[in-house]
């Protein structure tokens, strides 16, 4: 394998100035391989946990806010109902079908060109959001409403509950959820390479095509590439979900 | 979108009915692969010697961490380039669905095997200190005790796999595939070829997912529940 090879794992090929759609910030769109791909993980995220954290809200029974005359308890519902099924048809979605449906239903029904990146991200976004809403879900619903209970007997605002009581207490327990959805958005942008966006995996088919001296070096590398990362973010994970200060029980007589 | 061509009995039709059907059989064949492979890691990492329980470990640390579309690519392309430089001879033809089984098997047995590893470590260890001292053998203090326990601890974990395996069927598409073989956004994709529009076949594509999603939601959740229920009771 030799150097060329290797600078376009990491980088991607270069992009004729002419394909650069001027609407959309230039540096995202030259970037290709490793380096697309962590963009669009990173960009995904960030998107998606805005997009995940108004999807809980709105599924949040009792949105503090809101009025509470009829017309605001139906408006609520009919909200709630709506994230409700955003989130539960795209997370029986495979992720391809999310991804491809991104791709072509935008310029099939709509006749809008948008460049593969912006769409790319998009569609992780979404996928990022209703994974996040869940997590988000069941963090706070572990928090328990005692505790948030006693807060305001004590005279704290519901703001001052949620900053400093629910919010910490929750995000400690979804550490290590959020962590894994990182490594599943960063491990199923993959699936870009059938929509040609120039991320990593799409780079090693294109190496396929053209058939190189070792094209199963070349695999094997975007195999290592990919696993490196996210081993390390689940060794992340792995550790912040034993409790802190506290050995996991050691086990001995399980060699049954 | 224009679904005149899909009526019963069309060729499109009948497309995505095999699709559907190739689905249904990618996703029972790599789910009961990965069963088949995730007991015996999982035998591995409870394993007395210690190479064994490294050897479990790591292939769950391997399998786990690999996204799947690149995995299936050095399947199906590295490997029979592999075997040709190493042993001198082309890789046999007509394999591919066989690795495409293999490959996402690997995954899920990666997930299984952590799934129940986890199962079996929630289980008191006087359990089996306590059939150990009634003089049970190590097969059946396995087999009738800890198995079923382990299981029924991580059945909604399971449960949720089972289902993530069925949506990974649609890797399938990255796999060259003969026409017959292909699952339903493969042959989502042949119709898109000669129609010029993906959004029909999408359609239809998305909406058997969400359906399989929905029926076997139900039926795991509700195998899952019923184990779960069980914790505790004594039932078998």
């Amino acid at each position: 394998m030799n150097d060329s090879m290797l600078a376009t794992l990491f980088f991607g090929f270069p992009l004729p100035p002419e394909m650069i759609d001027p609407r959309f910030p230039a540096f995202i769109q030259r970037a290709g391989g490793l380096l697309l791909t962590l963009w669009v993980t990173a960009a995904s995220l960030a998107a998606g946990g805005a997009l995940g954290a108004l999807l809980a809200l709105a599924r949040r029974e009792g949105l503090p806010a809101a009025g509470s005359g009829p017309v605001d308890r139906i408006a609520r519902a009919a909200i709630g109902l709506l994230a409700g099924a955003i989130v539960y048809s795209v997370r029986n979605l495979p992720i391809m079908i999310i991804v491809l449906a991104t791709f072509y239903l935008p310029y099939s029904l709509l006749q809008i060109r948008v460049p593969g990146v912006v769409l790319a991200i998009a569609a992780f976004s979404l996928y990022t959001a209703v994974y996040l809403a869940e997590i988000l879900r069941s963090g706070f619903r572990a928090v328990g409403s005692e505790l948030s209970d006693a807060a305001r007997v004590l005279g704290m605002s519901r703001t001052q509950v949620f900053m400093r009581i629910e919010l910490p207490i929750a995000l400690r327990t979804m550490r290590p959820d959020l962590l894994n959805l990182a490594i599943t958005v960063f491990k199923d942008t993959s699936t870009l390479s059938i929509v040609a966006v120039a991320e990593l995996t799409y780079v090693a088919r294109q190496m396929l095509a053209s058939r190189p001296l070792d094209y199963e070096l070349a695999l094997l590398l975007v195999l290592v590439l990919y696993w490196v990362p996210s081993t390390l973010l689940s060794m992340l994970a792995t550790r912040l979900a034993v409790p802190q200060g506290r050995p996991s029980p050691m086990r001995t007589s399980l060699e049954a | 979108m224009d679904f005149s061509q899909y009526v019963f009995g069309s060729p499109y039709f009948g497309w995505l009915c095999r699709g559907l059907l190739m689905t249904l059989i990618i996703a029972t064949a790599s789910a009961l692969a990965a069963a088949l492979i995730g007991y015996w890691v999982l035998r591995c990492r409870l394993s007395a010697q210690a190479a064994w329980r490294h050897a479990g470990v790591a292939f769950v640390a391997i399998f786990r961490n690999l996204p799947l579309v690149p995995l299936l690519l050095f399947l199906t392309f590295g490997l029979p380039g592999l075997w040709l430089e190493l042993r001198g001879r082309p890789f046999p033809s007509g394999y591919e669905f066989h690795l495409l089984i293999l490959g996402l098997a690997l995954n899920t047995a990666a997930y299984f095997a952590e799934i129940l590893y986890a199962g079996v470590m929630a289980i008191g260890p006087e359990q089996i200190d306590a059939s150990r001292t009634l003089g049970l053998p190590a097969q059946a203090i396995r087999r009738w005790v800890i198995y079923p326990q382990a299981v029924r601890i991580v059945a909604p974990a399971l449960a949720l796999r089972f289902i993530h395996n069925a949506k990974n069927s649609t890797m399938a598409l990255v796999v060259p595939l003969p026409v017959g073989l292909m699952e339903v956004v493969g042959q989502a994709g042949r119709i898109a070829g000669q129609t010029f529009s993906w959004a029909e076949p999408l359609v239809f594509a998305a909406a058997i997912h969400l359906s399989l999603g929905l029926v076997l939601g139900w039926a795991l959740n509700g195998w899952a529940s019923r184990e779960c229920a069980k914790i505790g009771s004594g039932a078998r």
